[in-house]
């Protein structure tokens, strides 16, 4: 049995790697919940407006409401970047299952089959499809071909202890590499014992163990990012 | 610190031997909360089946239990379940556990470790703490760790840290998933019934009649085997993640990997270049010969391209299987012959609704419905008016210094730490401050002195003098409120000092020697009350 992880890789025919984190029951539903008191808080107050207008404003509430419940998902997710104010609120957006944008029609599919989801009234059928689904789609998800997935964290660059910084006497590969920097970077959260600890295990890298292993790693890690 | 300890296992009921990090069977990452409790989702997905076997188990033990005692009372057993649910919950957290470290479980492995999975505050978990908000969260903390009573409490209050939010978003979401499936499944069987049944399910909140408790009861397990190991799962996720954090299970597996790689490192470069000569190169296999497929022609002459593709749509049409399938569509009616016993025949009408639809069926009794809105109306209402009171208080509350209220003491006028830009607090001055002065005058740093003169000048207005100079007054303010408060020879020296220091400041025009000796000997006297 593979090992079980929240990422899936997908290679792009340019041979980009793209990692896509898919998102579960329990975020989407926040994201949903924050959607809907939104809609109705605006339509309530629109309501509110168009009380004084009678039976026309009746008429013109209703197609409103209409529109808001189908169409503002659909206009946030293709021209908000996949992102609805709920989901932008949790750090969600929607993806095609290869990792292109969502477009008009996907969209409009997955949001017209929330019907379909939502049966039988309670979003049960939805429910049972996302924990059954190993990259948690509903029915419309799977449907139109989509993903609702975590946005990725922005890259910063890492706050390295000082260190005096020292050559790594191997080549090391790529993930590796970064492996070290972000020990170098997380060590200062990590208890002294516990970092010891870790840089015990590459005392074949770095020929010596306990805190003279330590700050070796660390060094390595300032020469692997450069600058000062 | 023992959260620094490896990824082992303090006590027992759970997780058996945890190996360490290498027998993971997860990818740990330092994810983000929501993601981790993904992960925990992952996990039960993975490993949904020896979850229901034993959620199964301590179920059909729960119901043993309760059923000789409460089979009159039917509705009382979901109530008991309910409160029981951190039992359940820890057969489903000892599957988990066990899982992600390789060991796959089975009910005699359950049975065995029996004890030590209710070993560590299992009665806490039932009693006091059996409403705290981050249940699943810390729940690895007893089963797992062995943790009780103030060790806990601090691990306890390490690992929420991080994630606490989120456990109480996932506990918010185990209760509005349970409840919406409940309704989910009620309107599911009810939307199942041949079309004219006379079982109306909703009718039951309203009557609570025993068979309904007893299919309430029902609903109750299967909503209850749905959400419950989510949120246990979840939690534990949460759980994983929060380590992963503490203690670097991720670099542990990556350093692992490269010193692994580093050992063998050696072995391999021999073996690559003993081996690079022996490897021949072997041809490509030849490629399959494609598959002509000729399209169908027909027999006389060319035809217009419409024309051939009807021609091809007849003969598929007519030669293809798969057009001259023929369909029996049988449906299920029930017609009385009259022979059937009374009992069956009127169980039968009931099920099919087939006869006597012409009695009129009773208003449907929605009082309870009535009843839930007009609860749900007076909740909103208090829930409105509050917190527009709350609000009206804090604004209150907030500006009660400018609304000038009786009984409210003025805000004390705190002195700020610097005036235009100029530090003033009493403790960054020297102790003779013309002294300090005229050292620096003498070392050239005429700017430097004559700036400690005027900041001290201002300190000992502040801070002795009282005069409340705000911290965004410009040197001019200074000088006017120093105008009204001062007598007139101290004043005329602050006038004069302001002067000097203005001029160097702003336009670099150093003071002569004696106008400066004349400030640092009129300074003791006209700010510090010394002759």
């Amino acid at each position: 049995m593979p090992a079980v992880d929240t990422v899936r890789t997908i290679e792009t025919p340019e041979g980009v790697e793209l990692q896509l984190r898919p998102a579960g029951p329990v975020a989407r539903l926040w994201a949903y919940a924050a959607d809907q008191a939104l809609v109705w808080t605006a339509l309530m107050f629109v309501g509110i407006g168009l009380a004084f207008l009678g039976p026309l404003g009746l008429g013109l509430w209703l197609i409103l409401a209409f529109f808001a419940q189908w169409l503002y998902p659909v206009f946030f997710e293709v021209l908000g970047g996949g992102r609805t104010l709920g989901k932008r609120w949790v750090g969600l957006r929607v993806l095609m299952t290869d990792g292109r944008p969502v477009g008009w029609s996907p969209s409009l599919i997955r949001n017209l089959l929330r019907v379909v989801d939502g049966l039988p009234g309670a979003y049960t059928v939805g429910l049972i499809s996302v924990l059954l689904t190993r990259d948690f789609q509903r029915i419309g998800d799977i449907v139109a071909g989509t993903l609702v997935v975590h946005v990725e964290a922005s890259v910063q660059a890492p706050h390295l202890p000082a260190a005096a910084p020292v050559a790594p006497p191997q080549g090391l590969t790529l993930e590796e590499q970064s492996a070290l920097i972000s020990f170098a970077e997380r060590s200062p959260r990590l208890t002294p014992a516990r970092s010891e600890e870790l840089a015990d295990v590459l005392s074949p890298l770095s020929g010596a163990r306990g805190a003279n292993g330590l700050a070796r790693l660390l060094g390595m890690a300032r020469h692997l990012w450069g600058g000062s | 610190m023992k959260a620094a300890a490896k990824p082992k296992q303090r006590g027992a009921g759970g997780a058996g031997n945890v190996g360490g990090v290498g027998g993971m069977t997860f990818v740990p990452r330092t994810r983000s909360t929501l993601e981790a409790v993904d992960l925990g989702l992952s996990l039960l997905q993975a490993h949904w089946k020896p979850v229901a076997a034993l959620w199964a188990l301590q179920l059909g033990l729960a119901l043993a239990l309760c059923l000789p005692f409460l089979h009159a009372k039917p509705l009382w057993i979901p109530l008991i379940l309910w409160w029981l649910k951190p039992w359940l919950d820890r057969g489903v957290l000892f599957v988990l556990s066990r899982a992600v470290f390789g060991q796959p479980t089975s009910l005699w492995d359950a049975l065995g470790e029996w004890r030590s999975i209710h070993r560590s505050g299992l009665l806490a978990c039932l009693l006091w703490r059996r409403l705290t908000p981050m249940r699943s969260y810390v729940l690895p903390i007893f089963q797992l760790e062995g943790l009780r009573g103030l060790a806990y409490r601090q691990r306890a209050r390490v690992l929420t840290r991080q994630g606490g939010g989120t456990a109480f978003l996932l506990t918010c979401t185990g209760w509005i998933l349970t409840l919406l499936s409940l309704v989910g499944v009620i309107a599911l069987i009810q939307a199942m019934l041949p079309p004219g049944s006379r079982l109306q399910l909703w009718d039951g909140f309203g009557t609570m009649s025993a068979p309904f408790q007893w299919f309430l009861l029902g609903v109750v397990l299967l909503v209850l085997t749905l959400t419950e190991p989510l949120f246990v799962a979840g939690g534990f996720g949460l759980y994983l993640n929060r380590r992963t954090h503490l203690e670097g299970w991720d670099l542990e597996q990556a350093f692992r990997r490269l010193a692994a790689r580093l050992s063998v490192a050696l072995l391999l470069a021999l073996l690559a270049l003993g081996g690079l000569g022996l490897r021949a190169q072997e041809p490509p296999a030849a490629a399959e010969p494609a598959q002509t497929e000729s399209a169908p022609h027909p027999d006389q002459g060319p035809l217009r391209p419409g024309e051939e593709a009807r021609f091809r749509a007849q003969r598929i049409l007519k030669e293809d299987p798969a057009f001259k399938r023929t369909e029996d569509v049988r449906t299920l009616r029930y017609e009385p012959t009259g022979r059937e016993p009374k009992w069956l025949r009127s169980f039968l009408d009931f099920v099919f609704g087939k006869k006597e639809p012409a009695k009129p069926t009773a208003p449907r009794n929605l009082d309870f419905l009535k009843a839930l809105f007009d609860l749900l109306a007076v909740v909103g209402k208090v829930l409105l008016v509050g917190s527009l009171l709350a609000f009206l208080l804090w604004l209150v509350y907030r500006f009660r210094h400018r609304l000038g209220l009786p009984g409210v003491k003025a805000q004390p006028w705190e002195a700020p730490e610097a005036i235009a830009g100029l530090d003033i607090r009493p403790e960054s001055l020297p102790p003779d401050v013309p002294a300090a002065a005229r050292l620096l005058f003498a070392h050239g740093e005429a700017r430097a002195a004559l700036a400690l003169l005027y900041r001290a000048a201002l300190a000992e207005l502040v801070h002795r003098r009282g005069l409340e100079i705000p911290a965004s007054a410009t040197e001019g303010d200074c000088l006017r409120a120093a105008g009204e408060r001062l007598e007139a020879d101290p004043a005329a020296t602050f006038r004069a000092l302001t002067a000097s220091w203005l001029r160097l400041a702003y336009k670099d025009e150093r003071p002569t020697a004696e106008a400066f000796e004349h400030l640092c000997a009129a300074w003791p006297a006209a700010f510090r009350g010394q002759s």
